[in-house]
């Protein structure tokens, strides 16, 4: 089916455009892109969608989803909830169920992903066999399979040799790799920031030099292999020096953050508020800041939802022994949108970070608004406000941070591949 | 019986008191080496001459067993006891040239760690050269584990050195990062690799690569880096494939290489043996001299 989408404000960071225009597109790709104010050419073939002057992007890509423990069934629930949030790609973190260590595991999610027909479903490949860093991962048969980067999930590589031995191994494929940079040996439970408020909860916390100590090490062993390595959730303030001096030596590094971490602090998992439990912890008011400041300087590269769904089970019992994580697809964009309106950070860095960065940091096509581009767009009413209610959550896992909030921005259409996956009335 | 002209015509003395390294030899002493190897190569076993005569020839180290035969074909004694000349393979890089610093007699580099192995290394280039005619101008890759091979060393500084472009092909934590000095093009997708190669030298890759997580698995190895007739026919029409040893089949390479056109592996072994003989002969000759 051929597609315009007129009357739109188009947001395309390839080209750093903010301005009225329209997309025209069939087969699913992008045929055309019209800036400024004249339709497109008629045609009786062609359906045509008044935008009504809102907000046009490349669909969203998120690099960090997990589907839950039944990994088959929570990817319908993830693409559901992905489509719905304008996300039309997401990348499926390695500790499914099998673990995505092999590329049987690999083809059994994105082949499913495939027959959803809802989002594009990617898996990152884990980053060494059973995700327990003793060895190194199978990266030239996950490639293969189609992993599009290796990631270790929330349990870091600890022995620096073999951290060395995978960037390598990775560099030699000229593959991504994803690490959380963190050193276990100052972790603690519950996942909280150490500091004043922790103390006052009785807690013990984890600092957030544990995060630098662990970036400084992967920074330095990513110029001693010059590989390509994406720092993986950054929540400190004090880790964005090291990023900085990193990317000014030229090392082929990318960092990321999760929403959350822009959006909360620590403040808001006071009162033993299991909602807000993260890994790594929310931090200071001046460590959010500093994150939203970097991202929208370009030092921080990407955001992701960190989208973990959980069930039932682990959100029951005490504040001290609950799981960390929440839901995210459905909120990633609004939140971001809430950052826009709130700290008027521009829109097209905004969007970079979710749509243009993470499409080159993967070397994926999608993620622009440019002809010949695959069409996946989301059309979103930025002024639109709503209130977040556990019935609009899709899946079954309802653990989300912005139950009950007031989010501004409303996804109105989602094209995934030339295809309608995802429509609320205008 | 007596030996044959060719042998004898050729004979010349080993220009340097130790060979320890690829480097120890230039292109004229590397031509004169291969044209003994050379004759050596087309000669019966029985009519190698004389030319030890009865002097010790000490032989240490699994790899420096190789020697032994040889040696006695030159008509050497094979003892550990005062020797006149010393064949050393050791398991340390370096080993070579630090016994040769107070060696009373001339030594012979048979493998030190990851360091060099010449003698292997001029015995392949013997086998190249009895194939192509010549080595000058050649693309030769080698295939595998380089960083641990001190075959591989010494194979493409002694290549090199002939006029071949050398590229090296293997993981990224088998290849060292600054191989690009030696001159070598560096490759770690095989099938790009292969575009235009001549001949492909495979470098074994050893079972404590797997421990030390330097290599994820054989299967990935396989199919990653494992050598078929269809990637083989990547390379030119012409291209041959030998092998360092041993060789684990189905991995590096797959059996129906073995008796292909394209193997060179049994000329290698021979051609090895011949390079044996050869450079043992030239250092009888400077053994002479010298008494």
């Amino acid at each position: 089916m051929n597609l315009a989408l007129v009357n739109a404000r188009l947001i395309d960071p390839t080209t750093d455009y903010d301005g009225p225009g329209s997309v025209v597109i069939g087969d699913g790709i992008i045929t055309q892109v019209i800036k400024g104010e004249t339709p497109p050419e008629g045609s009786a073939q062609i359906r045509v969608i008044d935008c009504d002057e809102k907000v046009l992007i490349p669909g969203l890509i998120d690099l960090r989803v997990r589907c839950g423990t039944d990994t088959l069934a929570g990817l319908k629930d993830a693409c559901i909830a992905a489509v719905a949030g304008g996300v039309t790609s997401i990348v499926i973190q390695p500790d499914t169920d099998p673990i995505a260590d092999n590329g049987l595991v690999i083809e059994a999610i994105t082949g499913r992903g495939r027959d959803l027909g809802l989002a594009r479903v990617y898996v990152a490949g884990a980053a060494s066999p059973g995700l327990r860093g003793d060895a190194l991962p199978e990266i030239g048969l996950m490639l293969d399979a189609g992993a599009v980067l290796f990631a270790q999930g929330d349990t870091p590589i600890t022995d620096a040799r073999l951290m060395r031995n995978l960037l390598t191994y990775a560099g030699g494929f000229n593959a991504l790799v994803a690490h959380r940079p963190y050193e276990p040996a100052l972790g603690s439970k519950p996942i909280v920031h150490e500091g004043d408020l922790a103390m006052r909860m009785g807690l013990i916390g984890i600092p957030a030099m544990a995060e630098r100590i662990g970036l400084e090490r992967d920074v330095a062993l990513a110029e001693l292999t010059g590989a390509r390595l994406l720092i993986d959730q950054i929540s400190a303030k004090d880790s964005l020096e090291p990023i900085r001096r990193a990317k000014a030596r030229g090392l082929e590094v990318l960092a990321s953050v999760s929403v959350n971490h822009l959006v909360f602090n620590e403040i808001d998992l006071s009162d033993y508020r299991k909602p807000y439990l993260f890994d790594p912890p929310l931090r200071t008011e001046d460590d959010r800041t500093a994150l939203c400041d970097a991202l929208e300087e370009g030092l921080i590269d990407i955001v992701v939802s960190n989208h973990t769904p959980l069930a039932p089970e682990d959100r029951m019992g005490l504040f001290a022994e609950a799981k960390p994580g929440a839901v995210g697809l459905q909120t990633l964009l609004p939140a971001l949108i809430g950052l826009h309106h709130d700290r008027d950070i521009p829109l097209l860095n905004l969007i970079a970070a979710v749509t243009l960065n993470p499409a080159q940091a993967l070397g994926l096509p999608q993620g622009r608004l440019s002809v010949g581009a695959p069409a996946d767009l989301t059309l979103i009413d930025i002024d639109a406000p709503f209130a977040l209610r556990e019935k609009d959550m899709i899946g079954k896992s309802k653990n989300t941070p912005f139950e009950n909030r007031t989010l501004t921005g409303k996804v109105r259409l989602t094209v995934t591949n030339g295809r309608i996956v995802f429509s609320t009335p205008l | 019986m007596p030996a044959i002209p060719a042998i004898t015509d050729r004979l010349f003395a080993f220009p340097e008191p130790h060979f320890l390294a690829a480097e120890d030899l230039d292109p004229p002493d590397i031509a004169a080496l291969l044209d003994l190897a050379d004759a050596f190569y087309e000669a019966e076993a029985s009519r190698a001459p004389d030319l030890f005569q009865g002097r010790a020839v000490a032989c240490i180290g699994p790899e420096a067993k190789a020697f032994e035969a040889p040696a006695r074909r030159l008509g050497a004694i094979i003892t550990d006891a005062t020797p006149d000349l010393i064949i050393i393979n050791h398991a340390l890089s370096g080993a070579a040239m630090e016994m040769a610093r107070t060696s009373p007699c001339s030594l012979i580099n048979a493998g030190d760690g990851c360091n060099q192995a010449p003698v292997q290394a001029m015995g392949d280039m013997l086998a190249l050269k009895r194939a192509f005619g010549g080595i000058d101008g050649l693309n030769i890759a080698l295939l595998g584990d380089i960083t641990y091979s001190p075959q591989a060393r010494s194979n493409a500084i002694t290549l090199s050195h002939m006029g071949a472009h050398m590229r090296l092909i293997g993981p990224a934590t088998l290849i060292p990062g600054d191989a690009e000095s030696w001159g070598c093009d560096i490759y770690h997708d095989l099938e790009d690799g292969l575009q235009n190669v001549d001949a492909i030298l495979i470098q074994p890759v050893a079972a404590a690569r797997l421990a030390d997580a330097l290599i994820p698995s054989w299967r990935e190895y396989a199919h990653v880096f494992g050598l078929d007739l269809t990637r083989l026919s990547l390379a030119k029409p012409s291209a041959r494939v030998m092998h360092a040893g041993p060789v684990r089949w189905g991995i590096e390479l797959t059996p129906e290489l073995a008796d292909a056109p394209a193997s060179l592996m049994a000329a290698q072994s021979q051609a090895r043996d011949a390079m044996r003989l050869s450079v043992l002969a030239s250092f009888a000759v400077r053994l002479e001299e010298g008494a």
